[in-house]
Parts: structure tokens; C-alpha cells; sequence
């Protein structure tokens, strides 16, 4: 019987690689603004969004999207990004760019 | 906080992706080409003039010339781009008010970038596309008084800067409503002018037509003085901008306004304003102060720089940084293709889709292969600086006393390497 140190183990079992984003909305005020995140092409990018208000998500990429924001908590939205280049990720009504990623 | 019809509040009110920065290795070698280059030609390259305005270039056939000044050309491509000016009028008030209206790239991507590419193959396209000189043209072409030649190009300088306003400062450049009020102002102060002072009105105040003659003056293609169409070296082609009060201004905010707009996408010009601005007019007022400071540095350290030499007496001096202005038109050709060149292509075949009801996918060739586009930023930065360098050396080897020959050059060198240096910085993002 032999034990297996941690650092010998393969990292099979690593989660797929995406980016997950936890947005929360409260009282006109958003957390985080202008984060400076990082995704590969076609790598599937999550916003977890907590709000009391609504909102619209604008993904300024290629093509755009755009998802209804309601006033409750746990929304989820997720999307990939097909063509490099700088993403800004804004709240329409509140007028906040939420992150920039650069996918490349 | 958006008006109706309001698009997008970022990138240019165009929507979509920007591009990635470039790699710090392609920055830092297009660096060093830069300053390799700026000092061979200043200390190593002709000490004898060689680019005269008046060399005349190789003369195309006569039938070239005979149609593009006939009488029916000309007409016809009035006519054409007064119907396209129509054209995009009934698209922006009836057209569809959301993103699908191809109102904001036909005015940020097509007038603004596709300007430039047009004046530089072509000569200054502009002039014959003008919806205003058209309809001033089918009213009979008179004028009330002459231009008041003091204004020079000032008026032309205030329109290319209220451009860049409303695309870099004001607080939604995405409003199709903006965009309206911007161009229905436009029309009506040009036509306006072109009725009061004439056709010279469109040459000198038409932001436009003098951005497009700027440009033109790099093209291959000219005229010789007898009006033959012609083809020759764009570095004797440079020298013949007409020098005009303003005109060092109009391209200080060609050339601040796009690194302005480098400037402001960083995240950390962002946070400032959200943490400094608390409102909407706020942060306006802090971006056109920073627009005004971009165009006032260009400006003031241009000016000094082709002041900056001995053996000239007051007078001369006072002329030398209009006599050495076309040096920056490569710069600004370089600066504008390498901020611009995926606008163009991209959004540019987004546009024209747009405009004709096509439902056609974008060739996204550029942004797919970004060793590519960086390669040709860099490329673009580099030979707008070199020809920017080579033609400033001509011109001092022209304008200063033999012993001011090379001190004289110095101050203009090392602030054209400044440009260039803060603008691969930029692009690398910082």
C-alpha cells in the first residue's frame, strides 16, 4: 500500500475551465466596477447577479448580448465570446461598466 | 440617464468589442525603430532639400483628367452623395431606434475613418461628395460676401473637435438623437456659410472636406499645376497644404483626440471618473478637459518644437510651425489606421450591411488573428513617424540658416518620437 503525496496527482479532476463573475447590486451601488478580467475564446464566462433593482447586462462583444436583470437575487447569465478583443461588461440604467475582459 | 434611441453608452457609441492591446515586445520594437530611424535621418540622411510641391508627377492620360472634371462626373457624384446623405437621414429618423440603425457607423466608421482611407487613395473625395456643395451648387453656386480669409481653417478645427466631442466626451456618443442634433447642426451651419461666403466656405470650415484635403496630401495622387491628374511621390505632395491660420489646430485634435481616446478606455481613467464625477455632466466636463488637454499638449509642444532654432528673426519664426504642420499628417494617418484599422474593416461591413437591409455575417479576419493586427499597428505607428520624420528634415533643410541645420531639427525629432512613443504606449495598454 502505497499513499499518493498531493503534488504527484494529475489534475483530471480540475473543474472545466470558466469565469465566473459575482455581481451584486444594492441601493444604485454595484460591486465590483471596472474589473480587469482575463478568458480564453469560446470559454464559457458566468455573471451571478444579485440585484434589487432591474437592470439590463450589456456584453459589448461580438455579436452583443444583452440580458433583463430582475430585482432578486441568485440570476445567473452565461455566455462565450467567439472573437478576441477587449469585452466591456456594463449596467445599462446605472451606467457602470461592471468588468472589461480581455479574451484572447 | 440615456435619452430615447440610445444605443450603448461605450466604444464609441458603436457597441461591440475593442481592440486587444498590442504585445509589450511589439511595443517596445516599434520603439526602437522609431528613435533608429529619427536619428540616421537626422544626423545621416540628405543635407540638400529634395521635395519640391512643385516637381510636377508622372501625368496619367489626358482622358483621365478629361472625366474626372467633365461636367456630368462631376453632377453624378454630387447627386450620389446627396442621395446617400438622404439616404442615411430617412434611416436615422425612420429607421430602426435601437442598435440595428446604422446611423452611429456611418457617422463614427464611414465618415470619420473611411474618410481618411478614400482621401488617401483617391485625392480629397470629400469635395466631390459633399451634400452641401451640391445643394449650394443646384441653387446657382452664389455667395453674399468673400470668406473672411483671418478665420483660416479655425472654423474646420471647432467642427473636427465637436467630432470628438461627441464621440469621446459627451455623456451617451450612442444616441441616435445626439448623432441627429450633431449633423442637422452641421448642415445647417455649413449651408449657412457655403450661401453667405461661398463655396470657399466648404474648403476652410467644412470639418470634413478639410479633414479630407489634410489627408489627401499624403496621397500618391495629385495634381500637377496645370491640372493634370498626376502621379508622384507623396512627400513632394506634402509640403503643398496650403498653410492657413488653424491649421496647425485641426491637426493637434486630429492627433490628441485619438490618443485621447486610447487614453480613456484605461481602467484606471475609468475609475477615476466614476470615483471623482457624481453625475453625468460631471463626467462630461472632465472628459472634454481631458480631450481640450490631449489637443492643447499636441499643439503647444508642436509649436514650440518648430520655434525652437536659432538664426531666424521674429518673423520666421512665427511662420515655421505652419510651414512645418504637413509633417504631422503621416503621423496622424499612422496614429488614426492604427486605432481604427479593425473599426474600419469590422464595423465597416457591420455598417454598409446595416445601411443596405443585408442580413450577411462580418469577416472578422483581424480580430480572429491578433499577431496580425498588432504586427500591422505597430507597422502603421512606425511609418507614420518615419515619414513624419523624413518630411520634417526636408523642410527644416528648406526653412533654417545652414549653421541651424541640424540643432535646429532637434526639438522637432525628439517631440515626434515623444508622439509616437506615447502612442505604441497606449496601444500596449499601459
Amino acid at each position: 500500500m502505497t499513499t499518493v503525496a498531493p503534488s504527484d496527482m494529475t489534475d483530471q479532476q480540475a473543474p472545466p475551465d470558466r469565469l465566473v463573475v459575482d455581481v451584486k447590486i444594492a441601493g444604485g451601488n454595484v460591486t465590483p466596477t471596472n474589473a480587469q478580467l482575463e478568458a480564453s475564446v469560446n470559454e464559457p464566462i458566468v455573471f451571478k447577479v444579485d440585484s434589487d433593482a432591474v437592470d439590463e447586462l450589456h456584453v459589448h462583444s461580438n455579436p452583443e448580448h444583452s440580458y433583463e436583470i430582475e430585482a432578486k437575487p441568485g440570476q445567473s447569465f452565461q455566455f462565450t465570446v467567439a472573437v478576441p478583443g477587449k469585452v466591456d461588461v456594463e449596467l445599462h440604467d446605472l451606467n457602470k461598466t461592471v468588468a472589461t475582459i480581455t479574451v484572447q | 440617464m440615456n435619452a430615447d434611441g440610445s444605443v450603448s453608452v461605450l466604444a464609441h457609441g458603436l457597441g461591440g468589442s475593442a481592440d486587444l492591446p498590442i504585445p509589450f515586445t511589439y511595443a517596445l520594437i516599434g520603439a526602437a525603430w522609431a528613435l533608429t530611424f529619427t536619428f540616421a535621418v537626422v544626423a545621416l540622411a540628405w543635407k540638400k532639400p529634395r521635395f519640391d510641391p512643385d516637381k510636377p508627377g508622372r501625368e496619367l492620360p489626358p482622358w483621365v483628367t478629361a472625366a474626372v472634371d467633365a461636367p456630368a462626373t462631376r453632377w453624378a457624384v454630387g447627386v450620389v452623395g446627396l442621395a446617400l446623405a438622404v439616404w442615411v437621414g430617412l434611416a436615422a429618423f425612420l429607421g430602426p431606434q435601437n442598435s440595428d440603425n446604422p446611423l452611429p457607423g456611418v457617422f463614427y466608421v464611414l465618415m470619420w475613418v473611411g474618410l481618411v482611407a478614400a482621401s488617401l487613395l483617391f485625392g480629397p473625395v470629400w469635395r466631390a461628395l459633399s451634400p452641401v456643395r451640391t445643394v449650394h451648387r443646384l441653387f446657382g453656386g452664389k455667395s453674399l460676401r468673400n470668406y473672411p480669409e483671418a478665420l483660416g481653417y479655425w472654423p474646420a478645427a471647432l467642427g473636427l473637435f465637436a467630432f470628438v466631442w461627441l464621440e469621446l466626451a459627451s455623456p451617451d456618443p450612442g444616441s441616435l438623437a445626439a448623432i441627429r442634433n450633431w449633423l442637422l447642426i452641421y448642415l445647417v451651419v455649413t449651408l449657412a456659410g457655403a450661401f453667405v461666403c461661398g463655396a470657399r466656405w466648404c474648403a476652410r470650415a467644412d470639418p470634413f472636406e478639410v479633414y479630407g484635403i489634410v489627408v489627401s496630401r499624403l496621397s500618391a495622387l495629385r495634381r500637377n499645376r496645370d491640372g493634370r491628374i498626376a502621379i508622384g511621390n507623396p512627400f513632394d505632395h506634402l509640403p503643398s497644404l496650403p498653410v492657413r491660420p488653424g491649421i496647425v489646430a485641426v491637426l493637434s485634435v486630429l492627433l490628441g483626440s485619438t490618443a485621447f481616446d486610447s487614453f480613456s478606455a484605461r481602467p484606471q481613467w475609468r475609475t477615476f471618473i466614476d470615483e471623482t464625477a457624481g453625475s453625468a455632466t460631471a463626467a462630461t466636463l472632465i472628459n472634454t478637459t481631458g480631450l481640450l488637454v490631449f489637443a492643447g499638449v499636441v499643439a503647444g509642444t508642436f509649436w514650440l518644437a518648430a520655434r525652437a532654432t536659432g538664426g531666424v528673426d521674429r518673423e520666421q519664426r512665427r511662420r515655421l510651425p505652419g510651414q512645418m504642420a504637413h509633417s504631422l499628417i503621416p503621423i496622424v494617418v499612422g496614429y488614426v489606421f492604427a486605432h481604427y484599422l479593425t473599426y474600419l474593416i469590422e464595423r465597416g461591413q457591420q455598417t454598409v450591411y446595416l445601411l443596405l437591409g443585408m442580413d450577411a455575417d462580418v469577416n472578422y479576419f483581424l480580430s480572429l488573428h491578433p499577431s496580425v493586427l498588432a504586427t500591422l499597428k505597430v507597422g502603421f505607428v512606425v511609418a507614420g513617424h518615419v515619414a513624419g520624420v523624413v518630411a520634417a528634415h526636408d523642410r527644416a533643410l528648406r526653412l533654417l540658416p545652414t549653421a541651424h541645420q541640424l540643432t535646429g531639427q532637434l526639438a522637432m525629432m525628439l517631440v515626434m518620437v515623444g508622439y509616437t512613443f506615447t502612442g505604441l504606449y497606449l496601444l500596449f495598454g499601459g
